[in-house]
Order: structure tokens, then sequence, then C-alpha cells
């Protein structure tokens, strides 16, 4: 069995140390930059063993374009996009579509009522679903100080009080090199959560370096 | 008790035809249905007609280095299996073909979807796709016993294996009465191996669509097509063997067991739609740990049943 | 017993005979694990036909099923370490090329000659209406001891298998004096515990 080299122009996988102790195929892929779900213009550079993410790089692709094209957003309709992006990876269809038809009430619809009260529809019923926080649990915890063991489940609960109006303290953003070690040893499917329960915004490639490796 | 098969009835090809236009029939359903509640709009129900028949027009979208033989085979197949599981569900009481081992050939033609499955994501060398039929086998590694007992369970109590005899079987009484954790495993097991709603992991979001991402074409159409197809036929199939079938009073046969599929579909997509996918890693050890034993202590006491003479 | 079978029948099992050797031929000369696989798995569905030219239905779809399901974890284990998708990296299942072509082709020979030279008993009474059941009747009736053997059997093999090949066992998941309340895992799974 010969690795390395190349057939039909592409990279073969070379072998490398699993988590078991044994030496399994590391396939290199590079996700994005445009995923359902998940921030425009974000890349998820990874090594892969079967669909374990064994490292991780993210970076903004056109970074500066991507933040000029962006209106600002009031913080109501802007956590329940966010909500509709994350329960479009979680495969809930219903519970996006109508986090989208209340935001877009919001935005610009008739009766900013009966919006207000299906943002707060979803968002309760999002917020109280122990399916999806079964599915979703136990992934993505932050090991840094002030937001200890917060995870995937606390994030999206926390998009879900912001979307139903209620006056919520903003977050610190997440840089990209905490977020490539949150998703670091982690399964494809979880990594994808983890990406879209957080707050992630383009920046600018002159302020920041553009991408971090973990 | 018919002891004709479709085929004998009205000859080979107008029965195979039959089942086929049938087959459509409860895809198109099933896809409607699904349709309707996942988009909100009872209009869009005509949706995957229309997707239909664009997808028949639209040009093949080719990956880097495929292989060619295998997805187009993997692809061909699940319509095909789709139908097949088809052959040995009563339509109008009778089967299209029928033999002493019906209920294992609805089960063959779900393992051979494993196979067509893992295929299709094989085929289009991308990582996306490959994941997704590794999902399918992982899940279908840990839905596969609970769905068989579940199966035998129908038969032991019929004391056959054969459909039309487990349709006999409940005359007087369905058989979901003594056995709701099989029925209940069986239209889970098919939610899963037609891989949709909150077993959709195989083709779910988080992997761009998994097995299907890079399906386009005619290529796509089968496979949804089949996906769809197998959950009708399913659904055809849990009425059959544990809503009675037919049974039922002044209605004609065929349109109480049409009505009883539509309820299955109904349930299945008002509770599938209310819910995230679920990740596999979750899934597979209550699959293992919960759901084996269940339908085996099922199996059981339908056995004591048995033995009690309680069927008879 | 094949003068029992009807020409159209007898026809269906030479055509999937013949079907069954080339794509058992066919898994050496294809050179992807995944073809390789699936060659075999239609050459067991070819068999699986020949059953059903019987009417040996039971035998023929638990043949389809149980060698589907192999072939799929076949799959899984094969090419599952190694992340190439569609099999790209050439392959060939065959190792010491010559030696082991020899000796399939002695074995075919072997066999083959087996089967049209042994004086087959002719049947005895008369075809069953029903052949699962008398499989069933068999199995469960005088050789319930012994299939009761084999599946314990198997059973232990397995469960030997596993714990052999198995690099973390309870004390790794639950510490050494098996007091944790939640198992040591890499990826938790579904239930709470």
């Amino acid at each position: 069995m010969h690795h390395g080299g190349e057939v039909a122009g592409l990279p073969m996988a070379s072998t490398g140390p699993d988590r078991d102790g044994l030496e399994l195929d590391v396939l290199k892929v590079a996700l994005g930059p445009v995923l359902p779900g998940w921030p425009t213009g974000l890349v998820l550079r990874a090594d892969l063993q079967g669909d374990v993410l064994t490292s991780a790089e993210l970076a903004w692709l056109d970074a500066d374009a991507l933040r000029t094209g962006q209106a600002p957003q009031d913080s109501q309709c802007a956590a329940l996009d966010r909500l509709a992006h994350f329960l479009d990876v979680a495969g809930w269809p219903t519970a996006a579509r109508d986090a989208r038809r209340a935001r877009d009430g919001l935005v610009g619809g008739v009766d900013r009522e009966a919006a207000q009260r299906l943002a707060q529809a979803v968002a309760r019923r999002v917020r109280r679903s122990r399916t999806l926080s079964w599915t979703a649990g136990g992934i993505g915890q932050v090991a840094s100080q002030h937001r200890a063991g917060e995870g995937v489940v606390d994030r999206v609960r926390r998009w879900c009080d912001i979307a139903s109006g209620q006056p919520v303290e903003e977050p610190p953003a997440t840089s990209l090199d905490e977020v490539a070690a949150l998703v670091e040893g982690a399964e494809i499917g979880s990594a994808r959560l983890i990406v879209a329960s957080l707050d992630i915004t383009p920046v600018p490639a002159a302020s920041t370096p553009e991408h971090v490796h973990a | 008790m018919p002891e004709q098969t479709l085929a004998e009835t009205w000859g080979l090809a107008p029965a195979v035809l039959g089942v086929v236009v049938v087959g459509l029939f409860l895809g198109l359903v099933v896809a409607g249905i699904d349709r309707a509640v996942v988009s909100g709009a009872p209009g869009s129900a005509v949706e995957p007609v229309r997707s239909s028949a664009r997808l028949l027009v639209e040009q093949r979208r080719i990956t880097l280095a495929p292989d060619r033989l295998l997805w187009r085979l993997g692809c061909a197949a699940v319509p095909i299996l789709a139908l097949l599981s088809l052959a040995v569900v009563p339509i109008g009481g009778r089967t299209l073909w029928s033999t002493s081992a019906d209920l294992v050939w609805f089960n063959a033609m779900e393992a051979l979807l494993w196979a067509a499955v893992w295929l299709v994501g094989w085929g289009p060398n991308a990582f996306h796709a490959l994941t997704g039929g590794y999902r399918f086998l992982a899940q279908g590694l840990a839905y596969e016993l609970p769905l068989m007992f579940a199966l035998i369970t129908a038969g032991l109590a019929a004391g056959s294996l054969r459909t039309t005899d487990v349709l006999a079987a409940q005359q007087d009484l369905w058989l979901v009465v003594t056995m709701p954790v099989a029925f209940l495993v069986f239209v889970a097991g098919a939610a899963a191996f037609a891989f949709w709603g909150p077993l959709a992991a195989p083709a779910a979001v988080d992997i761009a669509g998994g097995v299907t991402s890079e399906l386009s074409g005619v290529d796509r159409l089968l496979v949804q097509a089949g996906r769809a197809v197998f959950l009708g036929a399913s659904a055809a199939m849990a009425a059959a063997l544990f809503l009675g079938g037919d049974a039922g009073p002044w209605l004609p046969g065929p349109v109480w067991h049409l009505l009883k599929t539509l309820a299955v579909v109904a349930a299945l997509v008002w509770v599938g739609r209310r819910l995230p996918v679920l990740r596999p890693d979750r899934t597979v050890e209550v699959g293992w740990m919960v759901l084996v034993p269940l339908t085996l202590v099922q199996a059981l006491v339908v056995a004591v049943l048995v033995q009690e003479g309680f069927y008879a | 017993m094949l003068t029992d079978v009807s020409g159209w029948a007898m026809a269906t099992v030479v055509v999937l005979g013949v079907l069954a050797v080339a794509a058992g031929v066919a898994v050496f000369v294809v050179d992807s694990m995944a073809r390789a696989t699936f060659a075999l798995l239609g050459s067991f569905l070819a068999v699986a036909g020949v059953l059903v030219a019987f009417d040996l239905v039971y035998l023929a779809v638990v043949t389809a099923l149980m060698m589907t399901i192999e072939m799929a974890i076949m799959a899984v284990f094969m090419i599952a370490f190694m992340m190439n998708p569609a099999g790209l990296m050439p392959m060939t299942m065959v190792h010491n090329t010559k030696g082991s072509a020899v000796v399939g082709a002695g074995a075919f020979v072997v066999l083959t000659a087996g089967i049209w030279t042994v004086d087959w008993p002719a049947r005895s009474g008369q075809l069953p209406a029903d052949s699962t059941r008398q499989l069933g009747e068999a199995i469960m009736g005088s050789h319930m001891l012994v299939m009761l053997g084999i599946g314990i059997a198997l059973f232990a093999t397995i469960l030997a298998g596993t714990v052999l090949a198995t690099a973390r066992g309870r004390y790794d998941r639950f510490g050494a004096d098996l007091t944790a309340a939640r198992p040591d895992d890499p990826v938790p799974g579904g239930l709470p515990r």
C-alpha cells in the first residue's frame, strides 16, 4: 500500500496517529466559503480522520468586502437571523422557517405585533426543546474564564432570549483561534453546530492575522 | 383469505405496472405532505411534481474523478429497491408476489439499501457525500436489529412470514394492540432507512446534504423519489402489519388501507417535523442500549401470548 | 434433483451461476476496494437468485440480507481507515498472485468435478408446500441442540473478539474501582448516564 502522491490531480491521504492509538488516514479538506448556515466567507481548512477534525484552521475569504457589504441590524433581528441559520444546520426546517418569518415581519412587515408574537413563539419552542438540548448537548464547551462550561445549547438559548426581545448582555465576539480550538477533536457535524452557535463576524485582514492555526 | 397474488389475478405486466404506479403515488403523497408541512404553505404540496420535472431535464453536474459505475448503480438501486419492497406490501388485500418469507424479503430490500446509499455517498469522490454514506451505515447498524425484531414479532403472532397471513390474523384485533413497541420501532426504522426527518443525518444540512450533496439531474430525482417511495411503502406496510390493513366497516378494504397508510404518513410527518435532526452519536447508543432489549421483550411477550393461544 | 426444475428455472440457474462466478473473478481483477467489495456482493446476490429459482425463498432472502449487511460492514472497516473517497488509490485483492491463482483454480476444479460426479441421492417424499416452514421445523426441531450450540459459540466468539480488540475496557471508562458516575469517553453517547 503506497501513500502520498497524486491520483487524478488530487493529493492522496497520508496516515497519522488517531485518538485511539491507531494509524489512520488523514484527509486534508477545505470546507466553505459558502456552507449552509455558516457565515459567508468563512473557510475551514481541516485535517480529518474519518469525520473527526484532528486539526482545524479558520479564515475569512475577502473579509474587507464582506464587512462593507453588511447592513447594521438591530439585535433582535440579528439574533433571529442567527437562530435561523443555526436551526438550518441543526436540521430543523420548520423552526428555521418561523424564525425567518418573524425576522422579515420585524424588519419590514405590516404587522409588527404578529411578528413579535411569532418571534417569541419560536424562541420559546427552541429554548424548551428537550430534543435539541439532547442532540446538541455536550459539545462546544468554552474553556475561557468568564463563560466557563458554556456549550452550544447555552449559546442557542441566549440567542432565543435576544430573539424574543429580552434585553440580554451581548457576549464578547469570539475570535477565530478560539473557535478553531473548540472544533478540534470534534466530529464534523458537531463542529458545524459549534461554529453556527457562535457570534462570528468577518474581520478585515489588515487588523488581525488572516488565519490562525490551532 | 385471498390465495392469489396480484400477478396471478391481473397478469404479470399489468400487476407490475400497477405496483409501480401505486409506489409513485405513495411517494408523491409523502413528498407533498412533507413539503407542505416544512414550508408551512399547503399549496406547495405540488412542489415535488414540479421539481421532479425540472430534475428530469436538468444537466448532470460531475465531480472530479468520480467512481461513475458505482455511483450510477447506487442511484438507480434506491428507487428500484423501494419498488421491490412494495412487491410484498398488500394492495387491495393482495401482494404482487407472495412467498413464505415476505417479511424477510421486505427487510432484505431495506438491507440492500445500505449498499445502495453507501455507493451514492462513495461515488462522487467528495467528503460530505462519503461522510453521509458512513453515517447511514452507522445508523443502520443501530436500527437494523430492532427493526428485524419488530417485523418478526408481527410474523410470530400470525404464525407466518407471509404478509397476507399477517393480514388475515388481524380480522378480530389489530396487532398494534399487543405490540405497540414493535409498531413504533417499525415506523421509526422506516424514517431511518429513508433517512428522513429527525433521522436524516446521512443527508443532513450539517454535512451540506450528505449523500445527496453532489447529486444533480436524474440521479437526484432517482434518490429522492426512492426515499419517498420507501417511506410510502413502509407506511403501507405498517398499516398492513399492525393496523389491520384493509379491515374496517362500511368502506371497501382498499380504501381503509389507503386511509390508514395516509394516517401513518401524516402522523410520521407531524411528529418528525417537530424535531431537529438527531445526531448519530446520540441515536446509535439508544438503538443498541434501549431499542434492542425493548423489542426483544416485546417479542417475548408476543411469544408468550402465542403460547397461551391468544391469537388463535 | 435438477430434473424437478422447470426449463426456465434451469436457464436462470445457469445464467446466474455464470454471473456469480464472473463476479467472483471480478473481485480479483478490479483495482479498487469498493469495487471488489461490491463485486463480491454481486456474486452473493446471484447465488441468492439461484436459490429463488429453486423456490427456496427464505434461504435466498436471508442470503441477500446477511451478505449485504456483511459487505457493507466490510466496506466500512476496509475503507473507513482509508479516507480516500472513490477508491482512487489503486489496489489489488491478490497477494502472491501465482500461488493464489493455482490454489483458486484447483479448488474450483475439484469442487466442480465433485458436484458433477457425486451420485446425489434421489428425492424421497414430496416437495414441501412451504419450504420456509419445513426449514424452520428442521432447525428448531430435531437440530435444535446443534443450532443452540452454534449460536452460543458464535456469540462467545463475538464477545471474545471484541474483548481482544478493544483498547479501552470498563476500567478505562469507569475508573479503577468502577465508581465513576459517567464513563470517560471521547464522544458521549445518547443515554443520560
